[in-house]
């Protein structure tokens, strides 16, 4: 998404023609997935996408924003309020806390057993596919803001200090929130290989 | 090399920052000395490194033009045409 964001800022500010087209074509595909990623459904989605665009077409202008990343960190924090609101309407949103003694074996020295070594299957598609699956229905469970942190660094790979800015709050809560989502999704990885 | 149930899970809740490379030298010096040694912490490393390799693998596939709403086609075009107006 990075490439030519600076150029297109400026191309924007001055009014040039094209420059708001050239924008929606460069970050709808971001921001919906997104979306989807947070929000976990496509037409929340597709609500999702179409209030950031929205916003940011109206905020962008007046904004001070001069480089790449800081264009990102506003982008996503834009869209990471609108999916809050979609959100905070829906009935199914996750609310427990993770607890790190819950995502951790037992003891450490059981775990040659428990995890069986899924991790050094090999993965053909078949077996890609499934897991992947499994990922993405572990990433649903996930508490918001656990979620948020997993998608943001893992999958829209955002720096821990990007991060911290677009969810404002210290590296240090992005590490640990980030350090419990993967580890609850290894759980649901490990409990979805131990059926097989 | 200390293998304690406390000093094994010391050492599991500083993997992910492991793997991000933003630990202390010392810190990694004292994981990497761990490992040396013990089995179940080296599976439990990999296994969470595939985790995360799995995430990365599983970005939706989406349509690139996705549908969208009249009135958010209108509500663009009112908007491109105001900013036009500002600018030119």
């Amino acid at each position: 998404m990075e490439e030519s964001l600076e150029q297109l800022l400026a191309d924007i500010r001055s009014g040039k023609e094209g420059a708001f087209e050239r924008f929606l074509t460069l970050i709808q595909g971001t921001v919906l997935s997104f979306g989807i990623k947070v929000c976990g459904g496509t037409a929340d989605a597709s609500d999702t996408m179409q209030d950031t665009l929205l916003t940011a077409f109206r905020s962008l202008p007046e904004t001070d924003i001069r480089d790449a990343s800081a264009l990102k960190v506003w982008l996503y924090k834009v869209a990471k309020n609108a999916c809050l609101m979609i959100r905070r309407k829906s009935k199914f949103e996750p609310k427990a806390k993770l607890s790190l003694e819950e995502l951790l074996p037992e003891s450490p020295h059981k775990m040659d057993h428990a995890i069986a070594d899924w991790s050094n299957l090999p993965v053909n598609t078949v077996l890609k596919n499934e897991a992947v699956k499994t990922v993405r229905k572990a990433i649903r469970k996930l508490p918001t803001p656990y979620r948020l942190a997993l998608v943001l660094r893992d999958m829209e790979q955002l720096s821990t200090k990007e991060t911290a800015q677009v969810l404002n709050i210290s590296e240090e809560t992005v590490k640990i929130r980030l350090h419990r989502a993967r580890l609850f999704l290894r759980k649901e990885l490990e409990g979805s290989f131990a059926r097989k | 090399m200390e293998h304690s149930k406390e000093f094994c899970k010391k050492i599991a809740g500083m993997l992910s920052e492991y793997l991000d490379e933003e630990l202390p030298p010392a810190s990694c010096a004292e994981i990497l000395e761990h490992m040396k040694d013990c089995p179940p912490c080296i599976t439990f490393l990999e296994s969470l490194r595939k985790s995360i390799e799995l995430t990365r693998m599983a970005t939706p596939e989406i349509d690139e033009n996705p549908p969208v709403s009249e009135e958010f086609q209108a509500n663009l075009r009112s908007f491109y045409e105001s900013f036009r107006k500002k600018t030119s």
